[in-house]
């Protein structure tokens, strides 16, 4: 079921109703959540959530049976054997065919004869991610594993993250499932305003973005070195408003339950470096990996040549986290190119704070720092929305090399990105563009809400899937 | 929670009484909107038309069928319903729509070509926007076609959303929308000279059916068939050159249509070879006729329409 989709406008007031005339009765709370989320994903396709029951209960199961009172060596056999399983689930419908495929065409097969074809069951990557990090939080003794079962089935599977993130750990999400959740007035109506921001990321600028990102990356060879540059820039755009108009949905929507998920984005566009992007983009997975992978790696505090491994090593998993395809590894690739000399001379974690704190503008220095990371980002971008390599590459060369003809911008696109760009910036000190807890006159607030919702309506864009489906 | 769920309530009660408003409006002003798009719907449902033969067809059917000449030879009083863009399921949506609102028509000059026995791709959808929630009819037999939603047929303002001209349009501001200002009963002359480059661009023309469109053709015709109604299949001037270009593909299609008009028992007036398609002062491109064409056409279709019809 999508966000956007008339089906959810009747399936969340349902859900919201029968959860709320529950309340104080917290395993029949949970109980809704899981039901309801298995309506919510069974929507695109019922088989698949029989793979989701498997990934809970083999993590469920792993939890209980890893004790801390047992031998090292049984409880880590029992989280690897549940990575294996989850890990193992994900790279047969991920990953198969392209490991096949590529390997039938080093030893001079065809590549369609290897080929499972199989769907790629809808937000695999979150929810394994997800289900993961419990097992290996229980073994290393940060979370006690939970005999609830039902509270965590809703903990994997609780709907408004389930396909798309944010990838919630059990250390924050599954305590929320296990106690009373109380109404909370300012809380529920901040969700509400956080899912307004989150559609008109998601049907006005992103979609809108998508309609001329869609028709330049379909004839890159018709357009100039203006155009493209635009359409760069505007997928840069498209592909935050995506996923951040998705994560502030959820994030609003888990509000209204008394649920609250972390933040997955905290305004990147406005980063003066690579580093700080990255600490600001994809929260939930760049901390994932940093904590399970790049620390078990030993980090930056290992030998030099060590720290340029495990960069190159967790940006490639992070873009092949992203789907099978050398464009991914490649995206991937360019940010451990970007990130390595910061982290070499010690500079990556320089800007820590949000970017001119307690100014209305940035100086002269920060914007050029801001210009220069958005346009790397944006160059990165280019990798990740071409389908192939030499896509990317063509489109490089036109982009660089091509002709200053015909320079069409669509206008329209652009003033959203500039409306919305100038809320993020206003407001990024705060939870997301529509946090008015500091407007005091109700005159204002619903004006403000009003406005939002006529621009959703007039210009949203509404037939767009959410690109981070597919992964 | 009571606090939120009445502040909710308020809020979702006002926004509904506001899109009832606006619906209202922007449905009344469509209605009454002389863009091209709407024009042909709106005609049909404010004016219930009084016409004994309608002409059906694409934008062919539009701009080369003057509803004027064939009138002044045949004393027929004819109406052009033909709708741009599209196909054979639109063309017979718009039919239906039109028997729903109008009396029976005596004979229907059908336009049929290579893109006839297709389907639409749902080019300008907004055209049953302002029929679609009352129109239980209309909603059934386009809801999977075009892709509405129960929502778009039963609250209010939502098939509205995202349509930002169509919105301007229905608030009575000035919206980018063609509109001509010689519509004579549906007929669109246009005043344009040849240009050759779109058809240079064309290596290949073929002629290719949709299943389910035949289905619909066929239906529409049995119909027909069944109230009494003369249909009369019409190949409208196509420039030689392009027919040319589509070789065997022409045969075969001749061959394809013939087979309706001999199961129905109706004729076929073909036009593919005349005079008219010879020449490039009569066309603004290979297949639509100016007005130049469109009158020469007329003339000659209506004598023989005469001559059939008597």
């Amino acid at each position: 079921m999508l966000f956007t989709s008339i089906e959810f406008m009747v399936f969340l007031p349902v859900v919201f109703a029968l959860y709320w005339l529950l309340r104080r009765q917290v395993r029949w709370q949970n109980l809704l959540v899981v039901a309801a989320s298995y309506v919510f994903y069974g929507w695109w396709d019922w088989r698949f959530l029989l793979l989701i029951a498997f990934t809970t209960a083999c993590s469920y199961a792993s939890g209980l049976m890893i004790k801390p009172e047992g031998s090292r060596r049984r409880n880590l056999t029992v989280m690897w054997t549940n990575i294996g399983l989850n890990l193992g689930i994900l790279g047969l419908f991920k990953y198969y065919d392209f490991f096949a495929s590529e390997l039938a065409r080093l030893l001079g097969c065809s590549g369609d004869s290897v080929m499972l074809n199989l769907i790629l069951p809808v937000g695999i990557s979150f929810y394994t991610f997800q289900a993961l990090s419990y097992s290996i939080d229980v073994y290393r003794g940060k979370i006690a594993p939970t005999k609830d079962v039902v509270a965590f089935f809703a903990y994997v599977s609780f709907f408004p993250q389930l396909v798309a993130g944010p990838i919630e750990r059990a250390t924050n999400l599954l305590p929320q499932f296990l106690r009373e959740r109380k109404f909370d007035y300012a809380m529920a109506v901040d969700g509400v305003r956080q899912m307004l921001w989150g559609f008109f990321k998601k049907v006005v600028v992103a979609d809108n973005c998508a309609v001329f990102v869609d028709k330049v990356w379909g004839d890159i060879g018709a357009y100039g070195s203006p155009d493209l540059a635009v359409a760069a820039a505007l997928f840069s755009i498209q592909i935050y408003c995506d996923f951040s108009g998705y994560s502030d949905i959820a994030i609003g929507c888990a509000k209204l339950f008394g649920i609250k998920l972390m933040r997955n984005f905290n305004v990147p566009y406005f980063s003066r470096d690579i580093a700080e992007f990255w600490r600001r983009w994809h929260i939930s997975l760049t901390t994932w990996f940093r904590d399970y992978i790049y620390i078990p790696l030993g980090g930056s505090r290992v030998a030099k040549w060590k720290v340029v491994r495990n960069t190159f090593i967790i940006f490639l998993v992070s873009g092949f986290w992203h789907g099978a395809n050398w464009t991914f590894l490649a995206w991937g690739a360019f940010h451990a190119c970007l990130f390595l000399p910061l982290i070499l001379m010690g500079k990556n974690r320089k800007y820590t704070d949000t970017v001119a704190e307690g100014r209305w503008l940035p100086g002269i220095k920060e914007l050029g720092q801001m210009a220069l990371t958005f346009v790397l980002a944006a160059l990165g971008w280019v990798l990740f929305r071409s389908q192939s390599i030499g896509e990317a590459l063509d489109f490089y060369a036109a982009m660089f090399g091509g002709g200053w003809h015909g320079f069409n911008p669509p206008m329209r696109a652009v003033v959203f990105v500039a409306a919305m760009l100038l809320v993020e910036w206003l407001q990024r000190g705060r939870g997301h563009g529509l946090d008015m807890s500091g407007v005091r006159y109700r005159a204002v607030r619903y004006a403000c809400y009003l406005a939002v919702l006529a621009v959703i309506f007039v210009y949203g864009v509404f037939n767009e899937t959410f690109i981070y489906f597919q992964f | 929670m009571r606090r939120f769920l009445t502040k909710l309530a308020i809020t979702i009660a006002a926004l509904f009484v506001l899109a009832y408003g606006l619906d209202w409006l922007i449905t009344s002003n469509l209605r009454h909107s002389d863009a091209r798009m709407f024009h042909t719907y709106n005609a049909i449902y404010n004016d219930s038309l009084q016409c004994n033969a309608l002409i059906m067809g694409s934008s062919r059917g539009q701009v080369q069928y003057s509803t004027r000449i064939i009138d002044s030879v045949t004393g027929l009083n004819s109406y052009n319903i033909s709708v741009d863009g599209r196909c054979i399921d639109a063309e017979v949506t718009i039919y239906n729509f039109y028997r729903r609102h109008c009396p029976k028509p005596k004979v229907i000059i059908q336009n049929i070509d290579w893109g006839t026995l297709q389907m639409s791709n749902g080019y300008e959808r907004e055209q049953y926007l302002p029929y679609l929630r009352k129109d239980n009819d209309l909603y059934k037999e386009i809801k999977e076609r075009e892709d509405f939603s129960w929502a778009d047929h039963c609250l209010p303002l939502m098939r509205y959303a995202g349509y930002h001209e169509t919105i301007k349009e229905g608030l009575g501001m000035k919206a980018k929308m063609a509109r001509p200002k010689n519509i004579d009963r549906g007929f669109i002359p246009t005043d344009k000279e040849w240009d050759g480059a779109a058809f240079r661009a064309i290596h290949a023309l073929g002629f290719t059916v949709n299943d389910e469109a035949v289905e619909i053709f066929d239906r529409y015709l049995q119909q027909c068939k069944q109230e009494g109604i003369e249909v009369v299949m019409v190949f409208a001037p196509f420039y030689i050159g392009a027919t040319e270009k589509m070789g065997s593909d022409a045969d075969s299609m001749f061959a394809f249509y013939q087979g309706f008009a001999d199961k129905y028992g109706y004729p076929i007036l073909n036009y593919t070879y005349d005079s008219v398609s010879y020449d490039t002062l009569n066309f603004y491109n290979a297949s639509h006729l100016n007005r130049r064409g469109a009158e020469q056409f007329s003339l000659k279709l209506a004598q023989d329409l005469k001559n059939l019809l008597q």
